[in-house]
């Protein structure tokens, strides 16, 4: 059976702490891998990995990164910004981003030091979700 | 120096001085080989980057304790332009993570992991962390070295079997004679105690009837200065390389290898066999070339009309690896800061000059000879 949201958040907390070389008090689910953990590329990998063998489940692509849009849409960027409805939809998924960081606005480049441990926790629960899903033929 | 008999060249001295031997342990199914490890290693304190500790394995983990280590006793922890350093470590990379591969393959037979690619790859690729192959690039030793003590010259790991760290003191002499760099961290690491390493030795029939192989981890990195760098700094002074060389025995006797890099290693710093005061030979008990060594020493050594008048009865050995382990790769360096360490007592008036040489014999015959000397011998040179 699927663990809760908290105990998904307490499983990841802890990966991503062994992941980081962190103590898992210092990691909060509000945290910016990159910008408050200072996770860099090959640490994606790795926690992708420790995610995907923790939980016995495989990730598509991008699938564990994925955010509230999709950044190749130009509904949602206008010249590598973000356009003031996705930065809306974003800030609706993470109201506990510390969104002062962004002042000036939000950019494809940006991306990335959005995802935190909840961001993490929302894709593999959604993935667990359809996992557990019973298959229609 | 890191070694299963303590962290720093006085604390090894002593504890080899008062007859210790290394703690060691018996391997199952074999009595061929023992496994002498380094306890209460913590890598964490010698990594300034400590989340790079996941990309590294022991060996690497040692390379770079000893690498600082020496750095800060060479007093250059402080010198913080290091653009211009040299990285050169010696490895045998043979320690290969097989446990995780296995794991990665899981039960499948061993025949179906190789002849079905597809297979294999979704086992390899689904079931190994992607950053084992950062772990297990034989180049990792050098390069941790190089990114935790930000030496950002040329980088080099050498990964020629048993023989690799004393030919990586060897390298970076000649690149330092040659005038290429002025500063090199040179040294050898080595933590072959994985099921790979031990089941080799285990099986090898040339260790089969001799006494158990004594098989152990460490690393031993020097910082080499050109003398003239090292005494514009007022730098402490360990001893001196003066000469190298190398042979191998592919096809021919491992005998006249050993010998010949001997020779020509003395001939390189200009001194006859009959002024080596210490000499750390490869071999120890179970060494697959250690009969070769003795005969090639012996006619090394033996009496000729040129310089017999300096030609010492027998020279020091400096031979522990019976009591520290083998360590392979960091043997090498070992040995040769411990004979340092015994030219270095050699300084009174009247002793024969604190000349030495070191020895390495890799398991298929490869041969690297070092001729050092002491402070000593370095006054006679101002």
């Amino acid at each position: 059976m699927k663990p809760n949201r908290e105990e998904l958040r307490r499983q990841v907390v802890s990966l991503v702490a062994d992941a980081l070389d962190r103590d898992a008090t210092e990691v909060s689910p509000h945290d910016s891998l990159i910008d408050d953990l200072g996770a860099e590329s090959i640490d994606f990998l790795d926690l992708q990995f420790r995610i995907e063998s923790a939980f016995g489940l495989k990730f598509r692509d991008e699938e564990l990164w994925r955010g509230s849009f999709d950044p190749n849409d130009r509904r949602w960027v206008v010249d590598g910004r973000l356009t003031p409805e996705a930065v809306e939809r974003v800030r609706q998924r993470q109201p506990d981003y510390p969104w002062h960081r962004f002042a000036q606005g939000v950019t494809v480049a940006d991306l990335p030091r959005l995802l935190t441990v909840d961001t993490m926790v929302e894709q593999l629960e959604s993935k667990l979700t359809a996992a557990e899903a019973p298959k229609t033929t | 120096m890191v070694t299963t008999l303590g962290m720093d060249r006085a604390e090894v001295r002593g504890r080899l001085a008062r007859g210790e031997v290394a703690a060691s342990r018996a391997v199952p199914a074999t009595s061929t080989v023992r496994v002498a490890t380094i306890d209460r290693f913590e890598a964490r304190t010698f990594f300034r980057q400590p989340k790079a500790i996941k990309l590294t394995d022991r060996k690497t983990q040692l390379a770079v304790a000893a690498a600082v280590r020496a750095v800060a006793d060479a007093g250059l922890a402080e010198e913080h332009d290091r653009d211009e350093w040299a990285t050169v470590l010696g490895c045998s990379a043979s320690d290969l993570q097989v446990e995780e591969l296995a794991h990665a393959l899981g039960d499948s037979t061993p025949r179906r992991a190789i002849a079905d690619l597809g297979f294999f790859a979704d086992r390899v690729l689904g079931h190994l962390n992607p950053l084992w192959l950062l772990v297990n690039l034989p180049n990792m030793v050098g390069a941790h070295v190089g990114i935790q003590l930000a030496s950002n010259g040329p980088n080099h790991t050498l990964t020629g079997d048993w023989v690799a760290g004393t030919q990586a003191l060897g390298e970076a002499y000649l690149a330092l004679s040659a005038g290429e760099r002025d500063v090199a961290i040179a040294g050898g690491a080595d933590a072959p105690l994985d099921p790979f390493d031990l089941g080799c030795l285990a099986s090898d029939p040339r260790l089969a009837g001799a006494p158990p192989f004594l098989l152990a981890e460490g690393a031993t990195v020097f910082v080499l200065e050109t003398r003239e760098r090292a005494r514009r700094r007022g730098a402490r002074e360990l001893g001196e390389i003066h000469g190298y060389s190398s042979a191998a025995a592919m096809t021919g006797e491992a005998d006249d290898a050993i010998h010949r890099a001997a020779k020509d290693a003395l001939a390189a710093a200009g001194w006859c066999a009959g002024q080596i005061a210490a000499l750390a030979p490869a071999g120890c008990p179970a060494h697959p070339f250690e009969r070769a060594e003795r005969n090639a020493l012996r006619t090394l050594l033996q009496p000729t009309n040129e310089g017999a008048d300096l030609r010492p009865a027998d020279p020091e050995r400096i031979e522990f690896k019976g009591r520290l382990g083998h360590a392979l790769a960091a043997s090498g360096p070992i040995d040769a800061a411990l004979l340092l360490d015994t030219l270095t007592e050699r300084t009174a008036p009247g002793h024969r000059p604190a000349r030495g040489l070191a020895l390495a014999v890799g398991t298929l015959g490869q041969c690297v000879a070092l001729a050092v000397a002491g402070p000593d011998d370095m006054e006679e040179a101002r």
